[in-house]
């Protein structure tokens, strides 16, 4: 199966809930397995943008 | 988000030896994946200023204190200051970036006390998976939220060799679809990830530093504009803390315009006097970047 960029592109945005939010920060946390926090508001940031 | 959701997600150092939020029910997952892994790594470095006897007396010592209730870096430090006999070696055994500390997390000994907070607790490891069953679980995981990866990438998020990859790949109980994107690289990914909705890739993302999507991937290409619009590469340098970006509309207007699919978000909040000549000088570079198409302005402020 052949796929262009685009489509990958859109496959991993979504599926790392960037196209649409999830409602449960443990869900996402689980999906994305873990989310860095060197810094916590990165963290912070990165959950919010998928919640 | 309020405060109680983050009470579901612990802190602790995982994949690629750093500190991440994870659900907590996956923390048995991270550390019988990764303890052996990451504990000879950590321990070559730990090397450089312990031997192993040394080693084992710190972890011993700190154990105890933070079962003792001594648990926060700065009442650890107090305590050894007092022994003369290790002060030398007393920052590195407690440094921000894990010393004896990380060490004793991937035993499964310890963990932060909670997603926020900057203290430890002891914790129970008694019914670990078994190693090799827990990295193929690992990387089945990584696939549902990542793919469509390759196994390159897997290797660059795991941080295990791409030869072990490939041995636990052959393992997998997922049933994956195999995509062969135009460039020849063969990705991996669940065949239902298509159909959770049918949104369009935006225009572009403000991304945290260390956000999930940047560390994922070995080869980041595929999340900049095609080449032949005029992107050769990337800068990628991680760090940084983002959030608020009111005062950056025009910045942000000019990143859109540009048609931008992401940006790296730097913390200006120490600047904030200088914000609007700092948000100009930031238009500037854009377009001296862009001028030479060498990398793609990948850049942005946070005040």
């Amino acid at each position: 199966m052949t796929l262009l960029s685009e489509e990958i592109l859109w496959l991993s945005l979504n599926n790392q809930h960037l196209l649409a939010p999830m409602d449960s920060i443990k869900q996402i946390a689980k999906n994305v397995c873990g989310i860095q926090v060197q810094y916590f508001h990165n963290a912070v940031h990165a959950l919010k943008l998928r919640y | 988000m309020n405060r109680q959701s983050l009470l579901e997600l612990v802190k602790t150092w995982t994949v690629r030896g750093t500190l991440h939020l994870i659900s907590a029910d996956d923390w048995i997952l991270f550390v019988s994946a990764l303890t052996n892994e990451w504990f000879d790594r950590w321990g070559k470095y730990l090397k450089n200023y312990f031997s192993l006897e040394e080693r084992n007396q710190w972890q011993a010592e700190i154990y105890e204190l933070i079962r003792g209730g001594i648990v926060d870096r700065e009442m650890m430090v107090s305590h050894f200051s007092d022994t003369i006999i290790m002060k030398d070696l007393i920052k590195v055994a407690l440094s921000s970036w894990g010393g004896i500390l990380k060490d004793l997390a991937y035993q499964g000994k310890i963990i932060y006390a909670g997603a926020d907070k900057t203290y430890f607790q002891i914790c129970d490891f008694s019914h670990p998976i078994q190693e090799e069953a827990a990295k193929i679980k690992l990387i089945e995981r990584y696939l549902i939220g990542y793919g469509p990866a390759t196994i390159n990438d897997i290797a660059h998020w795991t941080q295990f060799r791409v030869t072990e990859v490939k041995k636990l790949f052959k393992r997998i109980s997922l049933s994956l679809n195999t995509i062969v994107e135009q460039h020849k690289s063969e990705y991996y990914y669940l065949p239902n990830s298509r159909e959770m909705n049918a949104r369009s890739i935006p225009k572009y993302l403000f991304l945290a530093g260390f956000d999930p999507l940047l560390l994922g991937y070995k080869d980041k290409r595929k999340f900049l504009k095609p080449k032949e619009r005029g992107c050769r590469g990337i800068k990628m340098t991680g760090g940084e803390a983002p959030t608020l970006y009111t005062k950056f509309d025009e910045v942000l207007k000019y990143l859109a315009e540009q048609n931008f699919r992401m940006a790296l978000i730097f913390n200006a909040s120490l600047f904030l006097k200088y914000i609007d000549l700092l948000s100009h000088c930031l238009i500037f570079v854009i377009n001296a970047i862009w001028i030479t198409k060498k990398i793609i302005p990948y850049v942005g402020l946070h005040i």
